[in-house]
């Protein structure tokens, strides 16, 4: 799914008074470096790091984040972009989400900047499906696993 | 007796003194500008009452740790219905996707877990009793201050518990949402009734309300905002039939209310205008202002996109008093009518 800037109004971001003009987004996002996630695809990773879907035939993107769907209460999800090795929480409206095929919990997605027409456009697509989702534990520090063992085997747990 | 509000970035501190001079911890989040004093100074040398974890968030939780760690809390408050349930799924069973940021996901959830396995664990391992609050116990009496329990109601932990299964098993993200767990604590003394709203969201409120009324309790002259004055807590459509927290506030005199501000867009602006307009409101931190984040540019610029991060401080503490005369005072603090953050033009732009 391809969204156009230009389609909204100006204050788009949340933020009082902070209008972007789409030359200032232009320059702005040149300016920072891509992230380690676009190094050379040749680049050898363990499966369960491997996406399972074919990325878009799109090519160059002015940036590409990646990130995944924490949750969806009401009209906002809450999604987790990693930026510059960091984890940073973001608000998007759900429906922007479920529009491009984002609809799982923990569910990777990619999202793209183009510039089209002058206009900058972005493009959102799930890394992964349902169908590639697969049940396994949190790797938990030692400490925290004994401290779990324990919990689970207290009798006195329960309230 | 006295409550203070912390400014905590994106959670929340509350701290009743009750008239004995023992304490009361709500929530513990260390704040994001160090604005909040460190919780150790904070209970340092006082008797506990108790600890009272609203609901399983950790922006109000996870500041509650080293409490439980390090200090003598008395009682565990809490409202997760089947902890053993809820950790076990929480650690053993989430739904992982292959991808190149599989690690930040494990991360992101290990993050989350870790916070409520070491609260568990310290008041496991330290013998610390435990209590799970829901709005059909008996109040309880400390120091001639009478706690009420208005939520949550049985029927909606139970259904929690069902749709978290879901959530984690079917990786649904619509799944069970932890703010429905939130205790909704009322505290009656010498005439006068605070409210402490957690999180809680209108569904809560419905039955809050009907709680409220049936012990005839005497109208609010304080409320902590639920849910940091987000619109899903609060019925803003006119002529709706669901009930609306402001109704169980004083109008006269009007009560006061304290917001502490989520993250860089909470409260939201129609729900901040009601609570201007009916209330002496305050803000300890108000995502309407230009926060921290808000002056570096957004990552993303997509509409309707916001990022997640601590709004601008407007006061670093809030703090009341219920005088042995009935009173309500106010000792720290101004509030929104005299702060040039909270301007009518400032609202209407935000809108």
């Amino acid at each position: 799914m391809s969204i156009t800037v230009s389609d909204f109004s100006t204050d788009t971001v949340g933020f009082l008074g902070q209008q972007v003009s789409s030359m200032e987004v232009n320059s702005w996002a040149h300016a920072r470096p891509y992230g380690e996630f676009e190094a050379p695809v040749t680049k050898v990773t363990p499966s369960h790091r491997r996406s399972t879907i074919k990325k878009s035939p799109r090519s160059n993107p002015l940036r590409r984040l990646e990130g995944f769907l924490v949750e969806t209460h009401g009209d906002e999800s809450k999604v987790v972009l990693e930026e510059d090795g960091q984890m940073v929480e973001y608000f998007f409206p759900a429906e922007l989400l479920k529009k491009s095929g984002v609809t799982l919990k923990n569910q990777p997605f990619e999202l793209d900047e183009f510039m089209e027409d002058a206009s900058l456009i972005f493009e959102i697509r799930p890394l992964a499906e349902r169908e590639h989702a697969s049940a396994s534990g949190i790797p938990l520090d030692p400490d925290r696993r004994r401290k779990l063992d324990m919990l689970l085997r207290a009798p006195d747990c329960e309230n | 007796m006295r409550i203070d509000f912390y400014e905590s970035g994106v959670g929340e501190t509350t701290i009743i003194t009750f008239p004995g001079g023992g304490i009361g911890i709500v929530d513990a989040h260390p704040s994001a500008y160090t604005s909040r004093p460190d919780i150790f100074q904070l209970v340092e040398g006082k008797k506990i009452h108790f600890v009272c974890l609203t609901h399983p968030h950790t922006d109000h939780g996870r500041d509650l740790v080293g409490v439980f760690e390090n200090a003598e809390p008395e009682v565990f408050w809490h409202t997760i219905p089947d902890f053993k349930q809820f950790i076990y799924r929480a650690c053993e069973t989430q739904q992982f996707f292959p991808s190149p940021n599989r690690e930040f996901v494990e991360k992101y959830q290990q993050e989350w877990a870790n916070v409520f396995l070491d609260i568990f664990a310290a008041v496991q391992e330290r013998h610390i009793p435990k209590r799970q609050l829901r709005a059909d116990l008996q109040h309880e009496t400390i120091d001639g201050v009478e706690i009420h329990f208005l939520s949550p109601e049985e029927k909606i932990t139970q259904d929690f518990i069902e749709k978290y299964a879901a959530e984690i098993l079917k990786a649904d993200p619509e799944g069970g949402d932890p703010n429905l767990l939130s205790a909704i604590l009322a505290l009656r003394y010498r005439g006068v009734v605070v409210i402490l709203g957690a999180d809680a969201l209108k569904r809560n409120w419905e039955d809050a309300i009907k709680r409220f009324r049936t012990k005839g309790l005497p109208k609010a002259l304080l409320i902590k905002v639920p849910h940091h004055g987000a619109s899903n807590a609060m019925e803003l459509r006119h002529g709706a039939s669901h009930r609306d927290y402001l109704e169980i506030c004083s109008r006269n005199p009007i009560a006061s209310s304290v917001i502490f501000a989520g993250d860089a867009k909470h409260p939201e602006p129609r729900v901040y205008q009601r609570l201007t307009e009916k209330t002496h409101a305050a803000c300890l931190s108000n995502g309407l202002m230009n926060s921290r984040s808000g002056n570096k540019p957004l990552s993303v610029r997509l509409p309707g996109v916001r990022r997640g991060a601590p709004p601008a401080i407007c006061h670093p503490v809030l703090s009341y008093e219920i005088s042995e005369n009935g009173e309500l005072i106010k000792l720290t603090g101004g509030d929104c009518s005299t702060c040039p953050n909270a301007m009518p033009q400032r609202l209407t732009a935000a809108s």
